[in-house]
C-alpha cells in the first residue's frame, strides 16, 4: 500500500511541470466545452483527442485523454442545467433538477453545486481506483481461458441488462451483434479471414475508434438535427462558488452516490449515465424530501453529478485490471493505451505497477483542474451554448471525419464511421442501447480466442467450463442477470424477503 | 414499438440464420490438421445461434402483443414527424456527399468549405425571409465555411501533424 502511495506521489511530482500543467488546463477546459455542447459526447471528445495526441509521448497523451474524459462528463451538466438537454447521456439525471433550479433563477447555484458534486464524486472514485485496481488485477491473475470466456459473456449480459432496463433482450442483441462485428476480418488463432467477402479493407477488421466516432458522434448529430432549435434559459448566473452549508447537509448523499457511481462505472460497458440514474434513484429513496425530486432538488442534482463523475474513475478500474472498459469513453481510453503501447490487463500490476498509480495521479490532477475551471469563467463559457446547431453540427461532422480517418489514413474508416452512425441512430430510434454493441466489439476477440483455446485445452469437454470455481460464480451471476427481470424471479425475491422477515421478526407479513 | 420489434425480429432472424449457414460452411482448415475445436467457424456459429434465440424471443413476443398487424391503425406507434424525417435525411445526404463523394476526390479544404456552406444555407435559408436576412444567411455561411475549412486544415495538418483525407 505504501509502495502505491510512493508511486502516486512520484507520478504526481512527475506531472508538475509547466508544460504538463498547461496540457491539463487546456484539455480539461476543452473537455468541459465538448461535454457542454449537445452533439459532442465524452466518447467523441476522447476519440478525437486520441488522434490529436497520436504523436505525443504515451503519458502525456493518456493524461490529456483523462482530462478530456473527466471534463466532458462534468461539462455535460452545464447544458443539462441551462438547456434541459444533457450535453452527454451521463447528465440526463442532472437535467431533472438542474433545469428547474435554472428556471427558478438559480442557475449559478446549480452549476456551483454540480461542480462540487462532480469534484467529490471524482475524488471518491479516484480513491477506490487506487485501492481496487491492484486487488482486482491480482485476482484476475487466476483467470484462464475458461474464466475469460465467461467474463466476456457476463460483460455483455450485464451491460445489456443495465443499459436497456425496460427491455434487456434488446441490450443483449446489441451486445452479441457487437461480438459478431468484432469477428469480421482476420482471426488471431489461425490467421483465417472471416466474413470479409473478398474486401481487403474488411479483412483487416472493423477498427474501434471509427466505429465509436460513428455510433456516438454521427448518430448524435442525426439525433440532434431531429429537433427544432432550443433556447438557453435566460437565468442570470450570479454566485457560483457554493457555501459549505449548501454541501455539508448532503454528505451522506455524496458518499453514497460516490460509492454507487464507482461500482456501476466498474461494471463492464455500463457507464456514467446509468451510474447517475442509479445514484439519483437511491438518493430519492433515502431522501426526507423525495417529493422535491424533479422540481429542483439540490440533493437530486448532487446525487446525479457525484454519481456520474465517480463512474469515470470506476470505469477505469476494469480498463487497467482486466483490459475491459467500464464505459464507452473508457473503451476509447483503452484503445488509446493500446495505440501508445501500454498493455492494460491482469499483468499490469506485475509488469508496470507504477503506471496504475500514474493514472490515479492523472485522475486527481484532472479532477482538480475540473473543479477550478468549473467554478471560474462560467459566464463566458456558457455563451458557447448559444451557437445554433445548424452552425455547430457541420463542424462536428468534419471532426468526426478527421477523427475516424487520421489513425490509419483510410477513407474506408470514414465509411465505417458513417455506417455505425446510421446504425447507432436507428438503434436509438428502435430503443436498442448502443453501449453493449461497442463493448461486444471490444470483447469479441477476447471471447473468440479464449473460447477456442479453452475448447482445445479441454479436448472438447464441457465440464471444465462449468466446474472451475470462478466459472461457477460467473455462471451464477450470468443466470441471475438473465432472469432478474422476469416476473417469477421478482415473485421469488418478494417471497424470500417475506420469509426472511417472518423468520427474523417472528411476525407474519399479511400484505 | 411492437410493430417495429416484429419487423426487426424478422431481419435479425434472417441475419442470424445467414451467420449460422456461413459459419457452418466456413473452411475448417482440415488440410492444415488443426484441432477441429479451434476451427474459425466455431465462435461465429455460436454467436449466430445466440442471436437467433434472442431474435425468436423478440419475434414471438411481438406476435403475442399484436405486432404482426402491421397495417392496423389501432395502437398507432409514435414515429418521427415529417419535419424531423426531412431534417435527418438532409443531414444524412449532405454528410454522405461530403464524406463519400467529395473526400479523396477534391481538395480537403475545398470539400470541407463546400460542406459547411451548404449545410448552413440549406438549414437556415427560408424563402419567406426578407432579402436582408437571406443575404445574411449566405454571408455568415460563407464566412464560417471559410474559417472552418482553413482552420481545421491548418490546425490538424500543421499543428498536430495529422493526416487529412
Amino acid at each position: 500500500m505504501f509502495e502505491g502511495l510512493k508511486f502516486f506521489i512520484d507520478g504526481l511530482l512527475g506531472f508538475l511541470t509547466v508544460r504538463t500543467i498547461f496540457d491539463i488546463l487546456w484539455s480539461t477546459q476543452l473537455g468541459i466545452i465538448v461535454g457542454m455542447l449537445p452533439g459532442l459526447t465524452a466518447t467523441m471528445g476522447v476519440a478525437l483527442m486520441t488522434t490529436l495526441t497520436f504523436s505525443l509521448p504515451p503519458q502525456n497523451a493518456i493524461l490529456i485523454l483523462t482530462c478530456m474524459y473527466i471534463g466532458a462528463i462534468y461539462g455535460g451538466g452545464r447544458s443539462a442545467i441551462l438547456l434541459n438537454i444533457p450535453g452527454t447521456p451521463a447528465n440526463a439525471a442532472t437535467a431533472m433538477d438542474g433545469y428547474p433550479l435554472a428556471l427558478k433563477g438559480e442557475a449559478g447555484r446549480a452549476i456551483g453545486i454540480s461542480t462540487t458534486g462532480s469534484f467529490l464524486g471524482s475524488i471518491i472514485g479516484m480513491v477506490l481506483l487506487a485501492f481496487c485496481t491492484p486487488l482486482l488485477g491480482n485476482f484476475a491473475l487466476n483467470f484462464q481461458s475458461f474464466e475469460f470466456f465467461w467474463l466476456a459473456i457476463f460483460g455483455i449480459v450485464i451491460s445489456g441488462n443495465l443499459t436497456a432496463p425496460k427491455d434487456p433482450i434488446k441490450g443483449w442483441i446489441s451486445g452479441f451483434l457487437g461480438i459478431f462485428i468484432a469477428l469480421i476480418g482476420m482471426e488471431s488463432v489461425h490467421g483465417y479471414v472471416r466474413f470479409s467477402f473478398g474486401n481487403t479493407n474488411l479483412s483487416g477488421g472493423i477498427n474501434l475508434i471509427p466505429a465509436m466516432v460513428g455510433a456516438f458522434g454521427f448518430a448524435e448529430i442525426l439525433s440532434m438535427m431531429k429537433y427544432r432549435q432550443v433556447n438557453v434559459v435566460k437565468s442570470s448566473i450570479t454566485r457560483i462558488i457554493p457555501k459549505l452549508t449548501h454541501i455539508v447537509p448532503f454528505r451522506k448523499t455524496i458518499i453514497r452516490s460516490g460509492l454507487i457511481g464507482t461500482l456501476i462505472g466498474a461494471i463492464p460497458g455500463v457507464g456514467e449515465d446509468i451510474a447517475a440514474w442509479v445514484s439519483y434513484d437511491f438518493a430519492k429513496r433515502a431522501s426526507k424530501e423525495p417529493e422535491k425530486f424533479g422540481e429542483g432538488s439540490v440533493e437530486g442534482l448532487i446525487a446525479s453529478e457525484t454519481g456520474n463523475n465517480a463512474a469515470v474513475a470506476g470505469a477505469v478500474i476494469p480498463v487497467l485490471s482486466l483490459g475491459i472498459p467500464g464505459s464507452a469513453p473508457a473503451a476509447v481510453l483503452l484503445a488509446a493505451m493500446f495505440i501508445h503501447g501500454v498493455r492494460p490487463g491482469p499483468m499490469i500490476m506485475i509488469e508496470s505497477p507504477d503506471f496504475v498509480y500514474k493514472v490515479v495521479a492523472m485522475v486527481f490532477l484532472a479532477t482538480c483542474a475540473m473543479f477550478v475551471l468549473g467554478l471560474s469563467m462560467v459566464k463566458y463559457v456558457v455563451k458557447i451554448l448559444q451557437v445554433p446547431r445548424t452552425k455547430l453540427m457541420p463542424i462536428i461532422f468534419t471532426l468526426c471525419v478527421v477523427g475516424s480517418f487520421a489513425i490509419q489514413s483510410r477513407i474506408f474508416d470514414v465509411q465505417v464511421m458513417i455506417f455505425f452512425g446510421l446504425l447507432g441512430f436507428l438503434m436509438n430510434e428502435m430503443e436498442y442501447p448502443v453501449a453493449p454493441m461497442i463493448l461486444g466489439l471490444i470483447l469479441g476477440t477476447m471471447l473468440d480466442t479464449n473460447f477456442r483455446r479453452a475448447l482445445v485445452i479441454a479436448e472438447g469437454e464441457i465440464l471444465p467450463f462449468i466446474s472451475r470455481p470462478i466459472c461457477i460464480v460467473l455462471i451464477i451471476l450470468i443466470v441471475i442477470t438473465l432472469v432478474s427481470k422476469t416476473k417469477w424471479f421478482s415473485r421469488l425475491v418478494t417471497g424470500a424477503r417475506a420469509g426472511l422477515k417472518t423468520i427474523f421478526t417472528g411476525r407474519r407479513n399479511n400484505g | 414499438m411492437v410493430k417495429k420489434d416484429f419487423i426487426t425480429s424478422i431481419v435479425l432472424i434472417v441475419f442470424s440464420l445467414s451467420i449460422i449457414v456461413m459459419s457452418y460452411t466456413m473452411d475448417r482448415l482440415e488440410h492444415r490438421s488443426i484441432d477441429p475445436f479451434s476451427a474459425p467457424g466455431v465462435v461465429p456459429g455460436m454467436i449466430g445461434c445466440i442471436l437467433l434465440c434472442l431474435a425468436l424471443i423478440l419475434f414471438f413476443r411481438s406476435i403475442s402483443r399484436g405486432g404482426y398487424l402491421l397495417f392496423s391503425t389501432a395502437g398507432k406507434e409514435q414515429t418521427l414527424d415529417r419535419g424531423a424525417v426531412k431534417r435527418v435525411m438532409l443531414t444524412l445526404v449532405l454528410s454522405l456527399i461530403y464524406a463519400v463523394g467529395l473526400l479523396g476526390r477534391i481538395d480537403y479544404t475545398l470539400a470541407t468549405g463546400l460542406y459547411v456552406f451548404f449545410f448552413i444555407v440549406l438549414f437556415e435559408y427560408r424563402s419567406e425571409l426578407p432579402l436582408r436576412s437571406k443575404q445574411r444567411v449566405f454571408f455568415y455561411a460563407l464566412l464560417q465555411a471559410l474559417i472552418t475549412a482553413v482552420l481545421i486544415t491548418l490546425v490538424f495538418r500543421k499543428l498536430f501533424l495529422v493526416d487529412l483525407p
